[in-house]
């Protein structure tokens, strides 16, 4: 096993598409306006003519890279590359501010290091045992799983819970069209044979994503494109490097738990760990300031979310986030299905992912180090040439995935609703929640009904089943009450 | 306004992906005097994929200008079907055709399809139903599993509303006059899944599928549903011999639209059939747990209208048509 | 921003009605067992719900926290000019074929928003194109022949 393992990883192709996923990931993570979902959903196409191994280790790096590759872009230009990254501007930019950029950076490259190096080690524990308890779930535990899923909605949705519910419940119907998966009966197809096996998700998340995004970018393209300064000296100092090993592993392990919890992706794994460090430190004061422990926390905390995400993917086939989702996509069409089995009968597969994914992290450290000037450089490819090529790379993309023009016009049109959503304040991160958990939710309380011929007592049967439903309460009402218990301390 | 606008565009990007089709001569002497391309209804990597490119792969030699293969999904392989059914009938376009082909028409989701369109090239393989249990179940006959379903009512997983291995679950179930608790799932793996955890008490998939977990000890296969005994199990026995007339299965092979001249559709035969017996082929399909089982257009047309008054029979009964 | 809020709770409460209607003739419960119509119902009614409080809310919410969203000025017209200019290409690329289209929809952006001299402009269209072209048509084996023309 180990030896098929290594010679599976170790050859000169897949270290080469680790190398690529990578440096492709860091570029698209560090342009304002790419994002990981997005980089992931537009490389995807390529993997489809390639083998299981190189293809999804390819993805996987983007995903790191991209996720790291934020930070540049949060530090450089005080605009976050991927929304993952927008907690680090608090501290990053004071450091550029400064003239430290080069300080900044480093901090930044080893803290992403040391976070997905904690993740990918939680991913390799966890998940053969989480594998083995995931026989045990049966339909009334994918119920309430989803169920817990989707309560988070409540959690990200920020100052509009009603905005995030409206997100959330129209990605949810999307779900629905297409033919029922309990009775067979087809919904919302209006007669076109297009609709009959439902809304391709990857056209609807590269619309969602990088199409709105792409027009957004319009309305500042005239705009002149901001100029970084030179950046120097990045290996971080002694006492940075005691920082970072102080606060990564933290921030790392507390990304990954973030990264387990169904649709929770990086941006919440960055805002929680930095909320955490500032709160746990002695002097929360400094953090805002350009403080190193401001970079470390929530960079560690969003790569750390990278093999968070993979453990209910890989185990269960429920996605942690959605770049999780799209590389379950990316799994189906290699004719692998996620869950319990990939473990039993695709082992190689499986631990090739996570040496793989320990590959693309020190890849990405080793990038990061020594080769910033050049993605800084990226940063200076002017909008009015990288918008356009946008377009093209969102239409091929979504043609690529069915070969069906359908497709690109179900992805231009989200695009343009997701535009509109961005300029009305509503988050879209919701509706990506609700397509992927919704159709889990619904199939699922069904069949749990159908296995116990309508009987709802299967929903309390099992502890596995109390414990989720326990914690959609928590999550629910958890916050509600904390907001009680603050007013009541302030009163 | 804008609505209709959408409507529009989304119709003519229809409309055009069904027009903008390469061009062929139809002439027998010459043929494949163009490009030819292979239309496969399922995902690009997916089973049946595989196979196509497998066969593609091993016949490129009698097509000098190209042979590639295009997959065009959706409403469960009526999109592709329909595309390749509605081709220019020279030969330029072959299409992958499946049993859906015989199954959608009758759950009303089959959007015009019909076995009929098509002129059948040959039969490249087909799997059988294997009625499978937990390695630990008290059932070790198909007869003693048969015999409780009587009086307890057993869940059976398939791999989705309506498609073969509920057809082929609903068929033993009506051959035996018991009645099953039908679970769909979303493909076979959730329900191999559902399965070894207790959840259910048998499923039908193929025996390709759940070959892995049989031979892990995990499972145990009572019988299959086939005319007589799949060659790589020699042990496990037919409904058939236990006194159960029913064999349903899934199966592969090619058509080119109706009217396509006789001469190109046996050029065609003779390139395929050749090429599914070559030793790379055959190396394949034993690799992936595939069995070949070639039939020729004639057979194949036969088959195809057996199995397509059969399902139509069952679906009928399930009340699994739609609208 | 008060009145975007009114429109997003108008629009979501027309599209719950509407999926209640088609929802409301699809087949019962079986057997205990929910049928098709019942989540599409539910979900709608929570549309229907969350667009109400947002229309309260809003309708609550003081004056002095109001912020406008820009809908005319010349650089969201720029926006609706690209949607408009990508609605055409996608409408006209099955027909016209990949390289001719995509070309020159790239020249005519490129130069529109950089400025600049033509035969650059045309230059990176041409080979983006290309390259898209080889690396998906060839490489991925990705159809990309199609149209008249090319």
């Amino acid at each position: 096993m180990l030896v098929e393992v290594l010679s599976s990883v170790f050859n000169l192709q897949i270290v080469f598409f680790i190398i690529v996923g990578v440096f492709t990931g860091i570029c698209i993570g560090a342009l304002p306006g790419l994002t990981a979902t997005m980089g992931v959903a537009l490389v995807l196409p390529l993997t489809f003519g390639m083998d299981a191994i190189p293809g999804i280790l390819l993805l996987i790096g983007v995903y790191v890279g991209a996720i790291y590759g934020g930070s540049i872009s949060a530090i450089l230009l005080r605009t976050p590359g991927t929304p993952a990254a927008a907690a680090t501007i608090l501290d990053g930019y004071e450091f550029s501010k400064r003239g430290e950029s080069g300080r900044a950076l480093g901090i930044s490259t080893v803290s992403s290091f040391v976070g997905g190096v904690v993740s990918v080690i939680a991913l390799w524990l966890i998940s053969p045992q989480l594998a083995k308890l995931a026989l045990r779930f049966s339909a009334p535990e994918f119920f309430l799983l989803a169920i817990f899923g989707l309560s988070i909605i409540a959690s990200i949705s920020g100052n509009s819970l009603s905005k995030g519910v409206l997100c959330g419940a129209l990605g949810i119907t999307l779900s629905f069209i297409g033919i029922d998966s309990i009775t067979g009966y087809p919904r919302f197809v209006f007669n076109n044979i297009n609709l009959l096996s439902g809304m391709s998700f990857i056209p609807v998340m590269i619309g969602l994503f990088a199409m709105s995004q792409a027009f957004t970018t319009i309305e500042t393209i005239f705009t002149p494109d901001q100029v970084t300064q030179k950046i120097s000296k990045v290996w971080p100092s002694k006492s940075d490097w005691k920082v970072i090993m102080r606060q990564g592993p933290i921030s790392g392990v507390i990304g990954t738990i973030i990264g387990i919890i169904p649709g929770a992706g990086a941006e919440i794994g960055a805002f929680v760990s930095y909320g955490q460090a500032k709160k746990t430190s002695r002097h929360p004061e400094l953090f805002g300031t350009g403080i190193p422990e401001g970079i470390a926390a929530p960079e560690a905390g969003n790569n750390g979310v990278t093999g968070g995400a993979l453990i209910p993917m890989l185990t269960m086939g429920v996605p942690g986030d959605a770049v999780a989702a799209i590389l379950i996509g990316a799994l189906t069409v290699q004719g692998l299905q996620p869950g319990p089995l990939l473990f039993t009968e695709h082992t190689t597969l499986v631990y090739s992912i996570f040496l793989g994914m320990f590959i693309a992290n020190v890849t990405m450290l080793v990038l990061g180090l020594s080769s910033l000037k050049l993605f800084v450089k990226v940063l200076s490819v002017p909008k009015g040439i990288l918008t356009p090529m946008i377009f093209i790379l969102c239409v091929v993309g979504s043609y690529a995935i069915n070969t069906n023009f359908f497709d690109v016009g179900v992805m231009l049109f989200f695009g343009i609703v997701g535009y509109f959503m961005q300029k009305a304040d509503v988050s879209v991160s919701p509706a990506v929640l609700g397509l992927i958990l919704g159709p889990m939710a619904e199939s699922n309380f069904r069949r749990a009904l159908l296995m116990s011929e309508g009987s709802y007592s299967i929903f309390f049967s099992s502890p596995i089943a109390w414990i989720f439903l326990l914690l959609t309460i928590v999550t629910l009402v958890g916050p509600t009450i904390g907001e009680m218990a603050r007013k009541k301390r302030q009163s | 306004m804008k609505k209709i606008l959408v409507t529009l565009l989304l119709l003519s990007l229809t409309f055009g992906a069904v027009f903008a089709q390469g061009v062929g001569e139809a002439s027998a002497d010459t043929y494949p005097s163009g490009p030819v391309s292979v239309i496969v209804p399922y995902a690009a990597g997916g089973g049946t994929d595989l196979i196509a490119r497998a066969l593609v792969d091993a016949a490129k030699g009698n097509f000098p200008k190209n042979i590639t293969v295009e997959n065009r999904t959706g409403g469960g392989g009526a999109v592709g079907m329909s595309y390749g059914a509605n081709a220019k009938p020279d030969g330029s376009v072959i299409t992958m055709i499946t049993v859906e082909l015989v199954t959608l028409p009758h759950t009303g989701t089959g959007a015009g399809l019909y076995y009929d369109q098509f002129e059948p090239i040959m039969m490249l393989n087909s799997a059988y139903s294997a009625i499978t249990v937990k390695a630990d179940s008290p059932y070790n006959t198909l007869n003693e599993f048969l015999d409780a379903a009587k009086t307890k009512n057993m869940r059976v997983g398939n791999s989705g509303v309506g498609a073969i291995w509920h057809l082929a679950a609903a068929g033993l179930a009506k051959t035996a006059g018991v009645n099953f608790n039908h679970i769909p799932f979303d493909g076979a793996a959730p329900a191999i899944t559902s399965l070894l955890g207790g959840h259910i008490d048998a499923i039908t998939v193929s025996y390709a599928e759940v070959d892995s977990q049989v031979r892990a000890g995990n499972l145990k296969v009572l019988a299959v549903l086939a005319p007589e005994r799949i060659s790589a199990t020699p042990d496990i026995p037919t409904a058939k011999e236990l006194g159960y007339d029913v064999a349903i299965g899934t199966w592969r092979g090619f058509g080119v639209p109706k009217n396509t001249p006789k001469a190109i559709v046996d050029k065609i035969y003779s390139f395929f059939s050749v090429a599914a017996q070559s030793p790379g082929f055959i190396q394949y399909m034993a690799n992936t747990n595939n069995i070949i089982d070639v039939l020729d257009g004639a057979e194949y047309g036969k088959k195809l209208a057996v199995d397509n008054a059969m399902f139509k029979a069952l679906i009928d009964e399930l009340g699994l048509k739609q609208q | 921003m008060k009145k975007a809020n009114f429109v997003v709770s108008g629009i979501f409460a027309a599209f719950a009605l509407a999926i209640i209607i088609i929802a409301k003739g699809y087949p019962p419960s079986n057997h205990g067992v929910p049928g098709p119509g019942m989540f599409p119902i539910i979900i709608a009614v929570l549309i229907l719900v969350s667009a109400l409080v947002l229309f309260i809310k809003t309708l609550k919410m003081p004056v002095t926290s109001d912020t406008k969203i820009d809908l005319k000025s010349r650089s969201i017209l720029n926006v609706y000019i690209s949607m408009g200019g990508l609605i055409l290409y996608t409408a006209l690329l099955p027909t016209i074929g990949f390289v001719t289209s995509t070309s020159v929809m790239l020249s005519l952006y490129i130069k529109w928003f950089s400025h600049r001299p033509w035969w650059k402009t045309i230059l990176i269209a041409v080979l983006f194109t290309l390259g898209i072209y080889l690396l998906f048509g060839t490489v991925l084996n990705v159809p990309m022949r199609f149209g008249i023309i090319f």
